[in-house]
Formats: C-alpha cells, structure tokens, sequence
C-alpha cells in the first residue's frame, strides 16, 4: 500500500502543549480516521501537515515531498476543509470562488458548480448568511474543485445535523471509490469512524496511542469488567482508566501489554472507539 | 503571486475607499490651499490608509486560509508589497483629480503634482508600509497600525507648526531657515525625489527581508 503522507518524529512545543515525536502514515485509496479528544493535538498535527504551523523537529513528507521545496505542488494536489470558518464571510460564495480559484492550476469550474448544485447552494448567498451545514458543504465544494488527490479535513462533522454528517460520511466513501485519493479527517465523534474509517491514528495528549487498521485497534482493546471481589484480580497489572463504583469495577486493557488469559476469569467485551477513548482520557485521573 | 494581489483588490471594502475621504478633511479641509507639501501628504496617507486596510484585524484569520492555498510564505510577504504600488497609483488618481476639479473650479490659486512630488510621495509610502508590515506580522495588525497612524497625525502637526511660525513677527531667524529649506526643495525637486526613493528602495528591501524572516517563522494557528 502506498503512503500519500509519511510523519516522522513530529515534534512542537508550545506554552503548556507539546506534540511528542509523532510517527504515522496516511495510506492511498483509504479512509483514515484522526481520534483524540479536544486539545489532544490533532488540528495542531493537521496544521503541521498543510505547513501551517512549523515542526520544531521531526520531518513530514506528503507525495514523497516536503513542504520546504514543493510547498506549492503539494498543496495543489490537497484539498483542505477546515475546522473554522476561513472563508470570506462577507462575500458571496460566487466571490469566494473568484477569489481562490485562481491559486490552484487545475481548478474546475463546472465542478464547483456540479457541487452547488448537488448541494443546493446559491452562489449569491453570502458565507455570513449560510448554516453550519451548508458551510461546510460550501468549504467542501471549494476543497474538492481542483482534483485534489489528499483530501484533509479537520472536524468535518462537529455540530452538523445527523442528516447532514450522513450525507458527508457517504460523500467521503464515494470519494475513495476510484481508489486514486486519500481521506485523513480528524474527529472527536468516534461513531462517524465506525461507519467509514479504514485506519486510525489516535493521539493523546500530543502523543500517538494508536495507528493501524480500524478493526486491529478495537480488537487490540478488551472492555474489562468485574464484582469488587474480582478487583484484586487487576493488582500489579497496568489497566488503562480503572473506574470502581459499589458494585464493582470498569477498565480498558491493552492485550498488547496484558495477555487475555490472565483476564479470563473477569467479564471482556469488544470496546467501542468511545469506549477506548474514554478509558484513555481517564488515565490521568488515576 | 498575481492571485494573492487580485485577492487584495477584491477583498477591499468599499468603505475603506469612502472613509479615506477623511484625510481630503483632515490634510486640505477639502479646500486645498494649492500647498504642494499638502497634497504630498494627502497622496501619502491616503494610499497609505487603503494599503493597511487590506490587512486588518481579520488578518491572522485570513492567513491561515491564505497560507493553506498553493503559493511559498515568500510569495505570500512579496505579494503584499506589490499591492501597495496598486494602492499608492488608485490614490494618485484620486488625489490628481480632486487637484484638477480645484485648479479648474475653485477660485483658489492651485497646481497639479510634479513628478518629483509624486515620486517624494511613493519614497514616504514605501517607507511607512516598510514600517507597518513587519510590525503587522510580528506584533499584530492593532499594535502596527495604532504605531503607525501617530505619523500622519505627527504629519500635520508638524505642518501646523511651521505655519503658525511664519506668521510669527518674532520668529524672523526660524522663517528664513524655513523659507531657505523651501527654496532648497523647490530648485532640487529632482535630487531630493530621488534620494528619498533612494533611501525608501533600500529600507523597504530591508523590510521585505526582515518580513520574510518573521512568516518563515510565524506558526499560522489562529483558531
């Protein structure tokens, strides 16, 4: 399989946040899911990507080139939705796109409005006036008019509608359809992963817990459950987010670290992504 | 590059054009005295205003939009001093033609601009915009322009002084220095045009290269 985005030893320091030696590959013709829970690094890693923001270390390549002497072939071969609204608010979108579509050599015009059309946009609406929703349709229009090959998106479906984040998600499989593109799209909402996801990168706390396919990552966890006598059970191992009550007792367990035999006599279940990001949010509580 | 200069003429706000009718106000009381040094001034903040007002408080947003499209932070610094050279020829006009309807109408004794003028007028602007964009990139557009915007107010009060001087009786020995100053100007048009354009060529390659240097630098992570 071949990797559209290669990151190597990604390191940023800011005031109180550090992206730690980040290591992960974004693989062609796939969908990969970028979990983590708010503030856990993931738009600063999105932003490092797209050479927003400088590493401090660590050297991160996009089609076997780096930003530092092919900043501008690589962007135009990626299409960037945003976490925020970027655009220019007053304009209309018809402005919008005058203004941008001449930054990129292969913009299509009859693709743009292919997308406004399929996504019922006016060209004269002005941004300010648009829903969370249209915006995004209207920042994924913008995003997808150049044939873009690496389609990056950062929180795509954060405060849409069930409707609209369906129809996002379904977007996104068709666009992986020709098998040419590659999706990396960063979210806190584990379900829409489940739903089209191929790999996952988590990070926590600015460091990578997890990279691998979808089905390796919640098969690699195991949901641990026990009656507070069966909690002794648990002594001397390293269990990820312990969470106790009267009745007994919770906890995530990596098989990687603990063997599944020596939790056999507890309750195990399949975790759900939320289930491991939960448990790994919890670990420093305990 | 010419994307990143288009931009700045489309995203221009068609107030920005009407509230630079301010300094016709503030720098001729919008009766121009026929006062070359007025109209030198005028040419200059006026472009000057409307060159800044493509950067304003939205910059850092727009920077991070601009900065993911394909173009180098280079071109993203040198397109913005381009522009200006945009700015300072739409204010000529306008500062040429407010000239013209007085020196055809108004019953007051005016002239258009020299070349030596016009050219003293770019120098000046290319020398506050050498100013304003490294202290916009390092410190923010607030800070830059509030630091900034005391030289037109400097502009005129020095104006004003010297005014007040030669109408002073008293003040004999300060208006020859001044009138002798005036005479110095007027016959070396030329000279002094040119080496303000001169000095003005000089600091702002320092201030592009300086400029460069802060958006290699610069993490675009406005939220």
């Amino acid at each position: 399989m071949e990797n559209i985005v290669e990151v190597r030893g990604l390191t940023k320091q800011f005031k109180g946040f550090a992206l730690n030696n980040l290591n992960f590959d974004i693989k062609k013709g796939f969908i990969t899911g970028f979990i983590g829970a708010n503030g856990a690094g993931k738009t600063t890693t999105i932003r490092c990507l797209m050479d927003l923001i400088r590493a401090d270390q660590g050297e991160i390549r996009l089609f076997g080139e780096s930003h530092k002497n092919h900043t501008v072939e690589i962007k135009e071969r990626i299409g960037f939705v945003y976490d925020a609204d970027f655009y220019y608010e007053e304009l209309t979108i018809e402005k919008n796109k005058r203004i941008l579509a001449p930054f990129y050599a292969k913009w299509d015009d009859e693709l743009f409005y292919y997308y406004l059309r399929k996504f019922q946009l006016n060209t004269a609406q002005r941004v300010k006036h648009l829903s969370k929703g249209m915006r995004m349709k209207f920042s994924l229009a913008m995003a997808l008019s150049h044939h873009p090959d690496f389609i990056v998106m950062d929180e795509p479906t954060a405060g849409l509608d069930p409707i609209v984040r369906r129809e996002l998600l379904d977007m996104m499989q068709d666009l992986i359809q020709d098998e040419e593109k590659a999706i990396f799209f960063s979210t806190h909402i584990t379900t829409d992963l489940e739903k089209i996801a191929d790999f996952i990168v988590f990070i926590h706390q600015g460091e990578i817990i997890f990279q691998g396919e979808k089905d390796e990552f919640t098969e690699r966890y195991v949901l641990v459950k026990g009656t507070t006598d069966q909690r002794t059970l648990l002594d001397g191992l390293p269990v990820i987010g312990l969470r106790t009550t009267d009745v007994g007792f919770e906890c995530l367990a990596d098989t990687a670290e603990i063997p599944l035999d020596h939790l056999s006599k507890l309750f195990i279940e399949k975790p759900t992504l939320e289930d491991i990001m939960y448990y790994t949010g919890r670990r420093e509580f305990e | 590059m010419n994307a990143l200069i288009r931009k700045d003429l489309y995203t221009q706000k068609t107030s920005t054009y009407l509230i630079s009718a301010l300094w016709f106000i503030i720098f001729t009381n919008f009766f121009t005295d026929g006062q070359p040094v007025r109209h030198v001034l005028l040419l200059i903040f006026v472009a000057y205003f409307i060159a800044i007002s493509t950067s304003n408080k939205a910059f850092e947003k727009e920077s991070v939009l601009l900065n993911s499209l394909p173009v180098t932070r280079k071109q993203f610094v040198l397109a913005k001093y381009a522009s200006a050279i945009i700015w300072f020829g739409l204010s000529t006009v306008a500062v040429l033609f407010y000239i013209f309807l007085f020196d055809i109408f108004a019953p007051f004794p005016t002239r258009m601009m020299t070349i030596p003028e016009l050219l003293i007028a770019l120098g000046c602007f290319y020398l506050i915009i050498s100013l304003f964009y490294p202290l916009q990139f390092k410190a923010g557009y607030i800070l830059a322009s509030s630091l900034t915007i005391a030289l037109p107010l400097l502009s005129m009060m020095s104006f004003r002084i010297i005014l007040n001087i030669m109408e002073n009786p008293r003040m004999a020995a300060e208006q020859k220095f001044f009138l002798q100053t005036a005479d110095l100007i007027t016959t070396n048009q030329w000279t002094i045009a040119l080496s303000v354009l001169l000095i003005s060529a000089l600091l702002t390659w320092l201030s592009i290269l300086l400029s460069i240097r802060i958006i290699h630098k610069t993490d675009f992570d406005h939220a």
